[in-house]
């Protein structure tokens, strides 16, 4: 005889559980984004960049994941950052929510405006796991092919903002960006769209401005 | 890629079910996969049965169900599938769309054995 019993329980309901009781700890305070790219697209730039940038309006949290090295979470000190944790997965291929609960141990993050979390570098596996963040920011560079959104689309479904960096090489790559656009928004029609150079700066306000307003709509409990 | 560690994730909750439903063998396991969740039925059943291969659970099949991007249109309010990836409504072209699934990532059932089977006839 076989029976056949009825489960229905999430694969990650463990994970889920816990990036919920992280959700809670960031509530009305802390904005909590999860960065998620392909390696080398420049999510540690664009860190570098923005903490010296919002480090008198904002204060900061980070958290750096990596299979090996704490590089990023060096840097990420280096451009100033005073809150920042490294988590080395050793092979794995994205954080879970007991790796940033974890790293975030010590950590007084419930006084942090914004809590960055660095995914690794992959554009697949992070999408399944939920960090307890507030939205998803998949950055891409112009070095990458614009049917980025079309390959992965799990992850470009669940992000909030694509920022395709590294414009200042546009006219040394075959990359459209009218086409990245109009793949991304197929995907995903809520999507918002930055153009920046973490190199040269171009476009980082709009970037600025955007967590700026995340933080305030964070604060008043709209987010 | 990741394939691994969702089924190292489905054997730790059937082992806790098993476990604390006092179930006898298990020889299947039903999951439900959105197609939106970016993973690979091959690569998930081979990571399921390299884990089980010596415990308990040896000999379990998994059962891959996939769930299409479904849902409704908020515009002409029909209800729709989405075709290779175009988020938009096949009857009024409409991207404002309430997807409903294809995110699953869930164990729908297990199928145990009771161990004692009538002989047929």
């Amino acid at each position: 005889m076989t029976d056949k019993i009825d489960i229905k329980e999430k694969v990650l309901s463990e994970n889920d559980r816990m990036a919920e009781s992280l959700r809670q700890r960031f509530a009305g305070k802390t904005l909590c984004l999860n960065l998620v790219s392909s390696p080398g697209s420049g999510k540690t730039s664009l860190l570098e960049k923005t903490i010296p940038a919002l480090e008198k309006e904002l204060k900061m949290a980070l958290v750096a994941g990596d299979v090996q090295t704490e590089n990023d979470a060096n840097r990420l000190i280096a451009a100033g950052g005073k809150a920042v944790r490294p988590i080395v997965t050793k092979g794995a291929c994205h954080l879970d929510a007991r790796m940033v609960e974890t790293a975030l141990d010590g950590l007084p993050v419930e006084n942090a405006d914004v809590l960055f979390i660095e995914n690794v570098g992959n554009l697949v596996c992070p999408s399944s796991y939920d960090l307890g963040e507030d939205a998803k920011v998949v950055i891409i560079s112009v070095t990458e092919g614009d049917d980025k959104p079309l390959k992965y689309p799990g992850m470009f479904r669940r992000s909030s903002l694509m920022i395709i960096n590294k414009i200042d090489l546009l006219a040394h790559c075959e990359f459209d960006m009218a086409k990245v656009r109009q793949n991304a928004l197929q995907i995903n029609g809520n999507l918002d769209i930055f153009e920046t150079s973490c190199r040269t700066g171009q476009g980082l306000d709009h970037w600025y401005n955007w967590l700026r307003q995340k933080s305030a709509s964070k604060k008043k409990g709209q987010s | 890629m990741h394939e691994l560690a969702i089924a190292q994730s489905i054997v730790q909750s059937v082992e806790r079910e098993k476990a604390r439903r006092g179930l006898g063998k298990i020889s299947a396991v039903g999951v439900r996969i959105g197609e939106l969740t970016d993973l690979m039925p091959e690569a998930l059943d081979f990571g399921f049965q390299a884990l089980i291969a010596e415990g308990d659970l040896a000999g379990c099949i998994l059962k891959i169900d996939r769930v299409p991007v479904a849902g409704t249109c908020n515009t002409c309010h029909q209800s729709l599938t989405v075709q290779n990836l175009v988020f938009s409504c096949p009857h009024c072209y409409s991207t404002d769309l309430d997807i409903q699934s294809g995110q699953e990532l869930e164990i729908a059932y297990l199928e145990c054995d009771d161990g004692d089977a009538p002989l047929p006839g």
